[in-house]
């Protein structure tokens, strides 16, 4: 039995390698295909994700399983590059590692943000998409199955997953907590359409918000985003009425200059009739004048002011990082032993009928002997059970050694041991 | 049924010092969120608050009975603090219970307390007399100024905490973990409500209060003179809460934020002028204010 890894993140590799070998969806698919081609006998479940690229392979049979060179020239060929190239970049892990490093993967130990749970739902799809393709099979299943339950032990029995520690999250949902009771009947303005905008958008999503308006220079970015996230998109030349009728502005544009000056506030100010106001400036250089600030009721806060409660939630993540690493140690040595008792059943079953077909042969071939004489029934049932009582016997003891010593610490030995005495086949 | 006769006898030796010690308790718990966590915090609060409002409620009850049989029942200022601070307590509880990582009880026990604290200081007030008790105005008077200052006092307290959560956010200082406030809007929409709450019970108190005197107007033994201090008073306060409430409705720029609140922290603490007149004052003492308080006007 073999399960193994080969990939690459956000820990050893930049962003230009990785985009390099990353696999969009349909690409995902048609590499799994062509696996499935190339390796009949291997279960595959393929990660690609901003921060990683996995292949997950395994097979009950380690010869059926593609060796790491092999899957490293499959990679490199799909994306047309040289072997060489990518070959020093991917790290390679098999067997009790490679379940520990996947567990881990997805209580989201390994991301860039630690706690993040998107991994998780990534690492769901990754696993659909392999089941939907036919490339999954017993090991995949139960090893993929493992590590979202792992996952979600560590997410209940540790707060590693409570504090939040990206600018957006933290904007929407512990800032604007503060000012808002509830977000379904305000308006929210986003000024720039870019990836900080992007990722606040979903958080604000989640969270039901009454009208998101997309407000972008480029009104076709803004309508694309808006038609993702099923928001509304504004022209530019509204931005000072929006402002105006915004319950929560989240403003992070490219812009070299502050989008909002002190002056043109005042205008929105005066409309607003000291209504509250709260803007989150997330654009670095800032979008709005610092001026702003100071008018009643207008709580500006930049990506700065946030910060902290970043740091400090990373702090106390930290603290939680020991009990989520005891969890996964747990459950990974646990489910190596139940994976390994899983393979043998098998092969001690196949004994058992191997040993039932001479019994019955030998019962037969005793039966033909004896001829016509007259055998009293009660006899022949004795000696069946007689013979019965003997295989049972001479088969306990090598079965029970079996069910003990195969683990991941001593391997599958006494199993090809056992294969070899006694000539099992698949 | 020795055990109801025991349960029964143990129930009247509850004093008010049962109550006060639930409540400081449940004050002291609060206070140690800003230090330290501990898990169940939040449950021992609840249990004390729960012991403090039942200790407090037959404590009331005991003394309800007492008085029925000889007199006007809580009609004292002792009592009315009392009956106050109970109300504030379950209201107290009710906010604790739907915020339970929220620090309101900082801003609401310390006026529990200082409520029951009052009450000491003035129990040996003359009690309101046991005149005109069944007078439907004279009830009506009571019952509206009592609902009306526990009303201004949760807006005083919401206002309050408007206040302190408002200038942590402009000071833009970051969440901590001990010391978590309900959001600005609710804060705002409970501060309002209170507010408008507390103008319309006082000032059902107060015309009530006017159509008893009137109807004395026969009677010069019983009578509150139209110059009385307090009559005055009380009627500059009303006055101040229409004026806040109507600025509050008008004045578009005062519905929002701070201006609110600064407003109904004033009108607290004028009320507060107003209830000491009435109690410190000579006023209270005669004859025909206790008279029109335990059933008749201020």
């Amino acid at each position: 039995m073999k399960v193994q890894m080969i990939g690459c993140s956000h820990h050893n590799t930049d962003v230009t390698f990785r985009e390099q070998l990353a696999f969009q969806p349909t690409q995902a698919a048609a590499a799994l295909a062509q696996m499935r081609t190339l390796f009949p006998r291997t279960e595959a479940v393929l990660l690609s994700t901003c921060n990683r690229m996995e292949i997950y392979t395994a097979a009950e049979d380690e010869a059926d399983c593609p060796t790491a060179e092999q899957l490293i020239n499959f990679v490199a060929e799909f994306h047309g590059l040289v072997p060489q190239d990518i070959a020093a970049e991917l790290h390679n892990l098999s067997g009790e590692d490679a379940v520990r490093h996947l567990f881990s993967t997805a209580a989201s130990l390994n991301s860039m943000v630690v706690g993040e749970a998107q991994i998780l739902s990534q690492i769901k799809q990754a696993y659909d998409l392999a089941n939907a393709g036919d490339s999954t099979g017993p090991l995949t299943h139960s090893t993929f199955q493992a590590a979202i339950r792992v996952a979600k032990r560590v997410q209940n029995e540790t707060s590693l997953h409570e504090k939040r520690v990206s600018i957006p999250s933290i904007a929407v949902t512990d800032y604007a907590s503060r000012f808002f009771e509830r977000l379904d009947d305000k308006v929210v303005l986003i000024i720039g359409a870019g990836e900080m905008a992007q990722e606040t958008l979903t958080y604000l999503v989640d969270k039901n918000v009454g009208r998101i308006v997309i407000v972008n220079r480029s009104r076709e970015r803004a309508e694309q985003l808006a038609q993702q996230t099923g928001s509304e998109a504004a022209d530019w030349d509204q931005l000072e009425s929006l402002l105006t009728e915004a319950d929560l502005v989240v403003s992070a544009t490219a812009a070299t200059e502050p989008v909002v000056t002190g002056d043109m506030f005042r205008q929105v100010v005066e409309k607003r009739y000291q209504r509250p106001i709260f803007i989150l400036d997330l654009a670095v250089p800032r979008d709005f004048d610092d001026a702003i600030s100071e008018f009643i009721n207008v709580y500006l806060y930049s990506i700065d002011d946030m910060q902290t409660v970043c740091d400090a939630n990373l702090a106390a993540r930290q603290l939680e990082w020991p009990k989520a690493e005891k969890i996964i140690a747990e459950e990974t040595e646990l489910f190596m032993k139940v994976l390994f008792q899983r393979i043998t059943g098998p092969w001690i079953g196949r004994l058992k009928q191997q040993a039932n077909e001479i019994k019955e042969a030998e019962l037969q071939r005793l039966q033909n002997k004896l001829g016509d004489l007259t055998v009293d029934p009660a006899v022949t049932k004795e000696i069946e059970i007689t013979l019965d009582r003997l295989v049972n016997k001479l088969l306990h003891p090598p079965l029970e050694s079996l069910r003990e010593d195969v683990s991941p610490d001593t391997g599958t030995g006494l199993l090809d041991a056992l294969k070899k005495l006694f000539q099992l086949k698949d | 049924m020795l055990n109801v006769i025991a349960m029964a006898d143990w129930l009247t030796r509850i004093s008010l010092s049962c109550f006060a010690l639930s409540y400081l308790i449940a004050l002291l718990l609060e206070i140690s969120r800003l230090f330290y966590r501990v898990s169940v915090r939040s449950v021992i609060i609840f249990v004390m608050m729960l012991a403090g409002i039942f200790a407090h409620t037959i404590f009331l009850w005991d003394k309800f009975q007492a008085d029925f049989s000889g007199g006007t029942p809580l009609a004292s200022w002792y009592d009315w603090c009392l009956v106050i601070s109970l109300a504030l307590a379950v209201t107290y509880t009710i906010v604790a219970l739907q915020r339970v990582r929220h620090s309101v009880g900082i801003f609401f026990l310390p006026v529990i307390l200082g409520l029951i604290l009052f009450a000491i200081s003035i129990e040996d007030h003359q009690p309101f007399s046991a005149q005109e008790r069944g007078n439907l105005w004279g009830m009506t008077h009571g019952i509206s100024l009592l609902a009306g200052t526990v009303s201004m006092a949760i807006a005083f307290t919401t206002g309050l905490m408007y206040l302190v959560q408002a200038s942590r956010l402009k000071r833009k200082l970051p969440p901590r973990a001990g010391f978590r406030l309900p959001s600005l809007e609710w804060l705002q929409v409970c501060n309002r409500r209170s507010l408008f709450l507390a103008t319309g019970l006082i000032m059902i108190g107060l015309f009530s209060g006017i159509i008893m005197n009137v109807r004395f107007q026969n009677d010069l033994k019983n009578i509150v003179p139209w110059d009385d201090l307090v009559v005055i008073s009380s009627s500059v306060l009303l006055l101040w809460l229409i004026g806040v409430s109507v600025f509050e409705m008008l004045y578009r720029p005062a519905r929002q934020g701070r201006k609110i609140a600064y407003l109904t922290m004033a009108s607290f603490i004028f009320l507060i002028m107003v209830l000491c007149v009435v109690i410190f004052g000579e006023h209270a003492e005669t004859p025909s204010v206790a008279m029109l308080l335990s059933g008749g006007g201020i």
